[in-house]
């Protein structure tokens, strides 16, 4: 349903929402449909490499990797929308590493508009892009009584040297989204620590620690719920909180698109909430239970 | 220095500082061991050498030292540190560095587990053009004695929710992306047949 005030993104999803963040892929693309904001998906896209390719791989092919995606986007008169963090952060650090280094670009065969190529996260996305007042103008159902802890994670606004949409130690974007959809962030002081997503593969009990405390200080603060606009983050905080049982009443994880979709009127499904590891019902049901008190 | 103490030293190797800087990228003279690095560092408490260590034992080119360390390989990479250094080290890309020199110098990783995890990553990326999560995690674990019964419970409860695509994505540009791996590993063989 195009619409006089349809927005358009050359879509980037990145191999992990073909598959274990699948329910981001959904909640990505309900809550766009909402906000008629047209997800483009770049055609045959590749790997960004991620972190494999950062630690494994010299500068040249780590920076070869993503620069793939950023020549094939800039065909396209649109910027790129990469709702995963890692895939976003390695296009952010490759467009860095390319405006130092010329020769770099000339060795590649890159064309200087990659350059200039806009890449948004989710986060930037909704707040820049598509803009608070079109949030707030299609706000059907507000999150009255939610209280959320908004959690970075490490890829957004890291290494401090690439462009930044937000500060990196007291970032507050998220925070504005989820006023803006009539919500109620908690300040909480672990917002940007490590959850150790990148280890989360071999190091199990590691990231157990990491996240325990992440959701100790989430709760402490009130948090009734932790919203991430990363995959990585998701899965681990979600995964190592240890007992996850509905009886051990773990912390809710979802994605800020999650909660961005809901209150644009999303159902629960067509936000892939059904997919999270964390039973999430309860905290729908105490929200519907205070709307129903308000009106 | 406890570091000293605890860790086997054979030699300080001459050019080993200047190699780590080049391959990083990072100014690794820089650093006066201010300690901001391991005080933000989510994973030193699993690392034998804390961030600032490491950075030291570089300068002093204490290269057995470090690239036998399992504080390379703990880096999750958050870059906290960087974000704090007031001499502008990305010690992130030190580590990354670090670990590379390990496995191109035919080095065993001190956490081989996460070290397989990275190859398996690389190896179905090229393979299909992206990578193959159930691909990748079925290869560690095939590969990693240590891994295999961990997050078995996971696997089923991700598979039930619909969450484990069986089937890769192949795309065509994959020969772009096996061309891109290929060159950066013969690199690695010139550098490596040209190191003293």
């Amino acid at each position: 349903m195009a619409t006089s005030d349809a927005l358009a993104v050359t879509y980037y999803p990145g191999c992990s929402l073909e598959s274990t963040a699948r329910e981001y892929a959904e909640s990505i693309s309900a809550m766009c449909r909402k906000l008629d904001v047209e997800l483009i998906e770049l055609e045959g896209w590749t790997c960004c490499g991620a972190t494999s390719g950062g630690v494994l791989l010299d500068h040249e092919a780590a920076t070869a990797l993503p620069a793939l995606t950023l020549q094939a986007a800039a065909e396209f008169e649109r910027p790129v929308f990469a709702p995963c963090a890692a895939c976003y952060n390695r296009l952010m650090v490759a467009q860095r590493d390319l405006r130092a280094e010329p020769e770099l670009m000339e060795k590649l065969g890159l064309e200087p508009r990659v350059l200039d190529l806009k890449v948004y996260s989710l986060v930037d996305l909704l707040r820049d892009f598509v803009g608070l007042d079109r949030i707030r103008e299609r706000v059907v159902a507000p999150l009255t009584g939610i209280k959320v802890a908004c959690y970075y994670g490490c890829l957004l606004l890291r290494p401090r040297d690439m462009e930044l949409f937000d500060d990196p130690e007291q970032p507050r974007s998220m925070e504005e989204i989820i006023e803006a959809i009539g919500g109620d962030p908690v300040e909480w002081a672990l917002k940007m620590e490590c959850c150790g997503a990148g280890l989360a593969a071999t190091m199990q009990d590691a990231c157990e620690h990491l996240v325990g405390r992440l959701v100790r200080n989430a709760r402490a603060a009130g948090g009734e719920c932790a919203a991430t606009a990363c995959q990585l983050c998701s899965m681990n905080l979600e995964s190592r909180q240890g007992d996850t049982s509905p009886a051990a009443k773990p912390l809710p994880v979802v994605y800020l698109s999650d909660l961005v979709g809901l209150a644009l009127g999303c159902t629960v499904s067509e936000v892939g909430l059904g997919r999270h590891l964390v039973d999430v019902r309860p905290l729908l049901a105490a929200r519907e239970a205070v709307s129903a008190e308000g009106h | 220095m406890r570091l000293v103490e605890d860790q086997k030293i054979t030699r300080s190797v001459p050019g080993f500082a200047e190699r780590v800087a080049q391959e990083s990228g990072q100014p690794i003279e820089a650093c006066y061991q201010c300690g901001k690095c391991t005080a933000g560092c989510p994973l030193a408490s699993v690392m034998d050498m804390k961030p600032n260590q490491v950075i030291r034992a570089v300068q002093l080119g204490l290269e057995d030292t470090v690239l036998d360390c399992n504080a390379v390989w703990h880096c999750s990479g958050c870059e906290t540190c960087f974000s704090r250094c007031p001499r502008n080290i990305d010690m992130s890309r030190v580590n990354k560095a670090l670990a590379r020199l390990c496995i191109i110098e035919g080095r065993k990783p001190r956490d081989p587990a996460v070290a397989t995890f990275h190859k398996a990553f690389l190896e179905s990326m090229g393979r299909w053009g992206r990578a193959h999560e159930v691909e990748v995690l079925s290869l560690t674990k095939l590969r990693e004695a240590s891994q295999r019964l961990k997050d078995i419970r996971l696997g089923a409860v991700l598979f039930e929710k619909g969450r484990l695509g069986l089937l890769p994505s192949w795309v065509r540009k994959s020969r772009d992306v096996r061309r891109i791996l290929a060159d950066s590993e013969a690199r690695a063989r010139t550098t490596q047949e040209t190191e003293p």
